[in-house]
């Protein structure tokens, strides 16, 4: 694949900076694994930057800017992984990116998590891509290749920036037996209307594996 | 008593829908409040500066000449003031704080700054500067008349007359940005020089 986000979040570079949407995130479970999450853009832009570029008649990135995709290799070495898999799934038009990916073992069946920021939840304001909020899914080895339906994790729609909304989201997850949670953080902005406001927040959630 | 409910549910979707379609009447808005005015500075330079009346920021632009040789170094100043009557913050990354883009007579982009660097791919947090009331900050960039970018790139740029432009890319708290013949920017001014032959 070799669809690269743009460096200004789309529609026209409108919002905050997206090129590192795409870094990826990797996870090698206590059975071996290897999981890897990536974010590409299936619809790339005619400009790297993402803004329109008059002076060569070229438009701007379109708003449906990115989607998450995640492979797995079996075990070492490591030299054979399987074909992407889509695992953001909604409706055309909204961009999702900055994934993150840890496993947990639990009652013996290592879980897979995948959380994301993801912009569906903008489209009641009439301006793609101005609202995000934190979606994740979740699969094991006896769902291997298909993933649960996306799950909104964070409790509020969070208002893009148009600079600066951080480098990326994480996950982390304990190695107690009894602790059956993904602990997630990411920038929150659910307080702001402007994406010319800068302040950001840090939250986390705790999120139950099945 | 009893129609409070549907009541509340009625005026909260009527607030909802106002809110969904005044948005982006208000970018239109934004978009549309773009005027032009001219400024003079104690250079030669002399610049245009694209800028809407509200906007507590205002930038100056001055080079040390109007004519050059081809391949010569120019060095221009920008300069940002606050005129208004509070303090602003600017948030921008490394070495975008203003773009540079020189266009030949028949607008077409020659020379654009951001392409001799390397710091707008850097992944690194953004700056912040607070200006207060009055308060200025000036940049000083050198500038070399060549071709930044495609087949011609650093050969010198041929004699002729250009227009330089300068982009304020910083995000200024508080008062939008747009974009500006396809920048990022809050805003621009543009000045015009020549390149006299050797």
């Amino acid at each position: 694949m070799q669809y690269e986000l743009t460096y200004w979040l789309g529609p026209n570079c409108a919002y905050h900076r997206w090129a590192g949407a795409m870094f990826p995130s990797i996870m090698i479970g206590p059975d071996g694994v290897a999981h890897i999450v990536f974010t590409a853009d299936l619809t790339p832009s005619a400009t790297p930057d993402g803004c329109p570029d008059p002076d060569h008649s070229l438009p701007g990135a379109d708003q449906e800017a990115g989607d998450v995709f995640y492979v797995r290799s079996p075990g070492y070495p490591y030299n054979t992984w399987s074909f992407p898999h889509m695992v953001s799934r909604d409706s055309p038009g909204f961009a999702q990116g900055y994934a993150t990916v840890n496993v947990k073992i639990i009652n013996g069946v290592p879980v897979v998590f995948v959380a994301w920021m993801d912009h569906r939840v903008s489209f009641w304001t009439g301006a793609p891509n101005s609202k995000y909020a934190i979606y994740g899914a979740w699969t094991w080895p006896g769902k291997w290749g298909w993933f649960s339906e996306n799950i909104p994790i964070s409790d509020a729609e969070s208002h893009s920036d148009w600079i600066f909304i951080g480098d990326y989201i994480d996950s982390a997850t304990s190695n107690q037996a009894n602790d059956p949670f993904v602990y997630l953080i990411w920038t929150d902005r659910s307080d702001k209307n402007s994406e010319f406001d800068f302040e950001d927040d840090v939250w986390m959630e705790k999120v139950p594996l099945p | 008593m009893r129609y409070w409910l549907p009541a509340l549910l009625v005026a909260g979707l009527v607030a909802v829908a106002g809110y969904a379609l005044i948005q982006p009447l208000q970018t239109t808005s934004q978009a549309l409040t773009t005027s032009t005015t001219t400024m003079s500075t104690q250079n030669q330079a002399t610049g245009t500066v694209h800028q809407t009346a509200d906007k507590p920021l205002r930038l100056n632009i001055a080079m040390d000449g109007v004519e050059f040789t081809p391949g010569s170094t120019i060095h221009l100043t920008a300069s940002i003031q606050n005129t208004g009557t509070e303090e602003v913050l600017l948030e921008y990354f490394i070495g975008q704080l203003f773009e540079v883009i020189i266009r030949d007579g028949s607008e077409a982009p020659v020379y654009i700054h951001s392409d001799t660097g390397f710091q707008k791919y850097l992944m690194a947090a953004p700056r912040h500067l607070r200006l207060a009331p009055g308060e200025s900050h000036t940049e000083t960039i050198e500038i070399t008349l060549v071709y930044s970018r495609g087949a011609e790139k650093n050969n010198p740029l041929p004699p002729g007359t250009y227009t330089l432009t300068v982009y304020l890319t910083a995000a200024v708290q508080g008062h939008p940005s747009g974009i500006i013949d396809g920048v990022k920017a809050y805003t621009s001014a543009s000045t015009t020089l020549t390149v006299r032959p050797r």
